[in-house]
């Protein structure tokens, strides 16, 4: 068994974490039964985004497969806060591992409303947010977007606001082209957030960056499907990994990636094998 | 195929139409039948990056609002659950 990892108060068996809205832990219940319950791939369960009202989510299509990465432009559909506390939470009870509840809000009250209310559940023990900062008394995870000239000046950013974590990398924007020519878009919607292979360096080089600047602990993410590459993010600053598109592909590839993260702190160091 | 279909319909007695196909001529199948109140069952393809139900990523528009999802509420659908196949991916996802 690897080491268990503290991370902002919370004890967790390892360190992998699902990305949110790769991996739905209802649906795979409904799936594959109480096994999920009793081996859970994750060390703490990220929820898809919540926010304040209820979204369809973005006209399809939705996908698009590039080389060794996935577009999408899902447009976060979710039930909003009401069908999230009243619907979601109460069908996690089994839940064996912390959940992290991930909330979007387009206005600083917005967001404000949704910490609170999700915060106030016991079920909940830290909350992932993409913009602003406000102040909570469970851990704040603020997921940082890649999209933007240097990520560690808006790492610092959300440190200096009071954050307790930042994750990154979020998907990188992107666009696909229509078959049919003409220069439109294949998405309907418009553009979309690259994932997956593709996008492993751009993780590594943004997880490095940061660390260099901030002292609060960072969930790294981006294009894992290795133990290997869950190492190589730690090795690059990151206290917690994420596993996103790779949950696609196969949604209990993050137990063997965990093997094999297992395996490589067996083993040290290649050079001091 | 349409053609045959609009005659076969018109031609009278009970029917209920159960079609596979490119999303055109599914939706030409939908518009027939819901034209001429027939019941249809129609089988639709989306891309789909996970399969079970949690990426939301291969949804078709449904009548009055909202999406569902053809990998947990497809691939088969009710055509009166539609107002178009169209939205539905017309090809393969792309490499």
């Amino acid at each position: 068994m690897s080491p268990p990892v503290s991370f902002c108060g919370l004890e967790l068996g390892h360190p992998l974490v699902n990305g949110s809205g790769t991996f739905d832990a209802i649906a795979a219940r409904r799936v594959f039964g109480e096994a999920i319950a009793t081996a859970f791939p994750f060390a703490a369960f990220v929820s898809k985004t919540i926010t304040l009202e209820p979204r369809h989510g973005n006209p399809p299509p939705r996908l698009y497969e590039t080389a060794g990465g996935l577009i999408n432009s899902i447009g976060l559909p979710n039930k909003g806060l009401q069908g999230y506390l009243e619907q979601d939470l109460p069908a996690l009870d089994w839940l064996p591992v912390p959940l992290i509840t991930n909330v979007m809000g387009s206005t600083a009250a917005e967001v404000s409303v949704l910490v609170e209310a999700v915060e106030a559940r016991p079920e909940v023990s830290a909350i992932e947010l993409n913009v602003s900062c406000p102040l909570t008394a469970k851990p704040l995870v603020v997921k940082l977007t890649p999209n933007t000239a240097d990520v560690s000046l808006v790492a610092q950013a959300a440190e200096a606001a009071g954050a307790d974590a930042v994750s990154l990398i979020n998907t990188l924007r992107a666009f696909a082209p229509s078959p049919g020519g003409a220069g439109g878009p294949w998405l309907g919607g418009g553009t979309g957030g690259l994932s997956g292979p593709a996008v492993r360096t751009v993780a590594l080089a943004q997880v490095r960056a940061v660390a260099a600047r901030v002292s609060i602990p960072i969930v790294g993410m981006g294009g894992v499907s290795s133990g290997r590459h869950a190492q190589d993010l730690l090795e690059a600053g990151a206290t917690l990994v994420g596993v996103g598109t790779e949950s696609f592909r196969d949604p209990l590839a993050t137990d063997r990636i965990r093997r094999q993260l297992q395996e490589i702190a067996a083993n040290g160091p290649v050079s001091a094998r | 195929v349409t053609q045959l279909l609009a005659d076969a319909l018109d031609a009278g007695g009970d029917a209920e139409v159960y079609a596979c196909g490119p999303p055109p001529m599914l939706e030409a199948v939908r518009a027939l039948c819901d034209a001429r109140g027939v019941p249809a069952q129609l089988a639709l393809e989306s891309g789909m990056a996970c399969g079970y139900g949690a990426c939301f990523g291969c949804v078709v528009p449904v009548r009055g609002g909202g999406y569902v999802r053809l990998c947990v509420d497809g691939p088969v659908l009710e055509a009166a659950q539609l107002d178009t196949c169209l939205t539905a991916d017309p090809v393969p996802t792309q490499r």
